[in-house]
Formats: C-alpha cells, sequence, structure tokens
C-alpha cells in the first residue's frame, strides 16, 4: 500500500505537487515514523520536518498516533494566515 | 454561544459586524495586504486554505477564546484566493463586557491562527502573472 499526503504552501512548491506518495514498510506507522519516511523518500522537505505537523482527518495528531492507511493525512508546514 | 467563522473568496468588503447593545468593549482587526513582501513589490497576496481544517481551527480558537477571556461575541473573517495590495483580508471582531479581557483575546487569537489554522499566503509579484 502507499500512503498519500497532502502539501501545502512552501512544502507543496518545494515538491512541485499537492501531495506526495510514501510506500508502507511493512510495519505499523505512526505520524512520526512518516515524518521520519517524509524526510527519508524526500529529503528536500527535510529541513521542514521538525517545525512541521502531521493533520489525520483534519485535525493535529500526535507522533504517536497510529495509520491504518484509510486516513486522509496533510503535512502542515509553517502557517502564515492573517 | 456567539461565534460567526467564515472563509470567503477575495477581498473582505462591507462587512459592519452585529449590533453590540450591551458591549463594554468592542475590539475590531482588519488585515491589510501590504504593498511589499521581503522587500519587493506585489501585486496581491493568493491565500490557500486546507479546508475544512482551517475553518475547524477557526471555530476550535474562537470556542477557546470565548471560555478563556470571558467574551461576548466573536467573529472570524478571512479571505481565500487573491487580495490585492491595500484591500483586506482578514477581520477579527470581539465584542466583551471590558476592554482588558478584549485586547488580550484578540493579541492570542491572532497569535494562535499564525500557528494553528492551515492557511498560506503566496505574494504576486509585480510584473509576473498570477500563478506563476
Amino acid at each position: 500500500m502507499i500512503l498519500t499526503v497532502k502539501l501545502f504552501g512552501p512544502a507543496a512548491r518545494i515538491i512541485g505537487s499537492p501531495e506526495l506518495h510514501i510506500p508502507e514498510s511493512g510495519a505499523a506507522l505512526t505520524c512520526g515514523t512518516l515524518r521520519l519516511a517524509i524526510a527519508r523518500h524526500y529529503p528536500q522537505l527535510a529541513e521542514l520536518i521538525p517545525s512541521g505537523r502531521i493533520a489525520v482527518n483534519h485535525s493535529y495528531a500526535s507522533d504517536e498516533i497510529v495509520l491504518t492507511g484509510g486516513e486522509e493525512i496533510a503535512l502542515i508546514h509553517a502557517v502564515s494566515g492573517g | 454561544m456567539n461565534i460567526t467563522v467564515e472563509l470567503r473568496d477575495g477581498p473582505l468588503v462591507g462587512w459592519s459586524g452585529p449590533p453590540e447593545a450591551h458591549a463594554g468593549a468592542v475590539v475590531r482587526f482588519e488585515g491589510i495586504v501590504r504593498p511589499q513582501e521581503d522587500g519587493r513589490s506585489i501585486s496581491g497576496l493568493d491565500y490557500t486554505a486546507y479546508e475544512p481544517m482551517a475553518s475547524r481551527e477557526l471555530k476550535r480558537l474562537a470556542d477557546s477564546a470565548m471560555c478563556d477571556f470571558d467574551l461576548q461575541s466573536i467573529t472570524v473573517l478571512h479571505s481565500r484566493g487573491f487580495v490585492p495590495v491595500g484591500r483586506c483580508s482578514f477581520i477579527l471582531l470581539i465584542v466583551a463586557m471590558h476592554r482588558r479581557p478584549a485586547l488580550a483575546a484578540m493579541d492570542w487569537f491572532i497569535d494562535a491562527l499564525k500557528r494553528d489554522v492551515p492557511i498560506w499566503k503566496h505574494p504576486v509579484w509585480v510584473n509576473t502573472v498570477k500563478g506563476l
């Protein structure tokens, strides 16, 4: 299975796409390990990962949350509204 | 609770808010698009929102502000899409019984918005075509 992660703002411009794809390794994936996987598969985003947050089904999720594969996942970085 | 949260396309115009017959303090903030970003001239800002999360986060923050600062009402309007220089992209109207909590809530809400609400602004440089 492949996880799709929505991107916005600077992250989307760096990748040149509104989403990225992470192949599942078979082990249980949490938001924390997903962040590491994004940095590994997309090193151009590595600098954004420490300050970025993962949203699952439109709510911020802590690193311990386990992903089952059916969620809508987004990488939220450096919001700037207002 | 008296909470209004809206994302609207383009500049925010002609909005005066509800009458406040019993308020001791009404504080209104308007965010205006500046003519420069990082020292370069822009024609405006293009706002992108991740919905419905952006509206949910605005509502969550409004709920917190209502309780934590003992407000009477809070109204949040934010633009999405293109807003030209000099036009309004954000309105926050806070009504409370007293001045101090109203001003404190205003400051807190804007900081929290910039931290938590998934809305991004992208400068549209002068002499460039929007979207490039």
